[in-house]
């Protein structure tokens, strides 16, 4: 039997090694369009803490509930949280998606709901990147407001997706 | 083996194989969407979809608060629909929308009309309901039909909520205005 092994040695090592990769390219080629292209990999940020990512400075994130609705159009089983998110880009203005609101314990993912509440967009409160050569360059805030349940509780993330910096997403844990 | 023997193992294989052939499913079946069905007044829910047909009328003339008006055969359905769990990733929108509304009669379908503001097209939010009503432009009000809702109009391995609706037992109105979307409570 040693025999065996020995004359076959070159051809065992290649089967050792092709296997493994074979099953590795596979997998790859199913699992590259969720890990490159979409925000699938999320880069917590701690309570107060801020974080550089596609030349930019994000945070620290400032959330609360809004108890006072007057004027906005809010359901009577529902309540509004609003974040604050103060971003400092440091050279070309990164774009980026509306940021969500996702409760920790089960994953449910909430959108921007400035234009539900009843207001119109504000270039004072915006909710996603502010980008292009017309706007100034300096720090700004998204100002973003969510409509959950009246039984939704916290703890949640405010998830920001910076376009440059796909597949990453800035993940803010708060718990207004 | 005999050669009676090597007959019946034959027939056997041959009934064998014709039921695995008539029981396997359709080559497309993989991609069949799931399909849940309930009743008007009732809450079907889906994997990311909730609605509630809360009614279901029929008229000859529809009009809308824009000032656009229809002699038709019309099919107005009220519901109340929420998403459930919203996008599993951040995506452009962030959220899902209601882009999946048919009305299947005598086996034809039927898309839910953008002739008029209506629920179709409505972003969806996790947890609290949008009211308002969609409707349908049928070649006769009469029968009973199946409303289909999904999220978007490529049902495949997603959630399709159903709800039988019969047209014979609703008189037409002379006229409906269609309802106005708005926050359900």
């Amino acid at each position: 039997m040693t025999g065996w092994w020995r004359r076959n040695a070159v051809a065992l090592g290649a089967i050792a090694v092709l296997t493994p990769v074979t099953f590795g390219a596979i997998a790859w080629e199913g699992w590259q369009g969720y890990f490159l292209y979409q925000n699938s990999i999320p880069v917590d940020v701690a309570e107060d803490d801020s974080i550089d990512l596609a030349d930019t400075t994000w945070g620290p994130i400032r959330a609360s509930e809004i108890t006072d609705t007057t004027g906005f159009t809010v359901p009577s089983d529902a309540r509004v949280i609003a974040a604050a998110i103060p971003v400092d880009p440091h050279g070309e203005l990164p774009g980026c998606f509306a940021p969500t609101l996702v409760q920790q314990s089960t994953g449910i993912r909430w959108p921007e709901s400035r234009f539900q509440l009843g207001l119109l967009s504000s270039s004072e409160e915006p909710t996603s990147c502010v980008t292009g050569d017309d706007v100034p360059s300096g720090p700004y805030e998204l100002i973003v407001p969510f409509i959950v349940p009246d039984d939704a509780e916290g703890p949640f993330w405010v998830e920001v997706a910076p376009i440059p910096a796909v597949p990453s997403v800035i993940r803010f844990a708060i718990d207004p | 083996m005999s050669r009676v023997m090597t007959w019946i193992a034959t027939i056997v294989l041959l009934i064998a194989a014709g039921i695995v052939s008539a029981s396997a499913p359709a080559e497309d079946a993989e991609a069949d969407p799931f399909f849940v069905t309930g009743k008007i007044g009732e809450p079907v829910t889906g994997r990311d979809i909730v609605a509630t047909v809360t009614d279901a009328r029929t008229t000859t003339l529809l009009t809308a608060a824009d000032g656009w008006r229809s002699e038709a055969n019309w099919l107005v359905v009220d519901l109340e629909a929420a998403s459930v769990t919203g996008p599993l990733l951040a995506d452009i929108t962030g959220a899902v929308s209601l882009h999946g509304a048919v009305f299947v009669l005598d086996g034809r379908e039927f898309r839910a009309s953008e002739r008029m503001d209506s629920l179709f097209g409505q972003r969806l939010n996790p947890g609290v309901p949008y009211a308002g009503a969609l409707a349908f432009e049928l070649s006769e009000l009469a029968g009973t039909g199946v409303l289909q809702l999904s999220l978007t109009s490529d049902r495949r391995v997603d959630s399709v909520l159903e709800v039988p609706i019969d047209l014979d037992e609703r008189e037409p109105a002379d006229e409906l205005a269609m309802p106005e979307t708005a926050w359900a409570r």
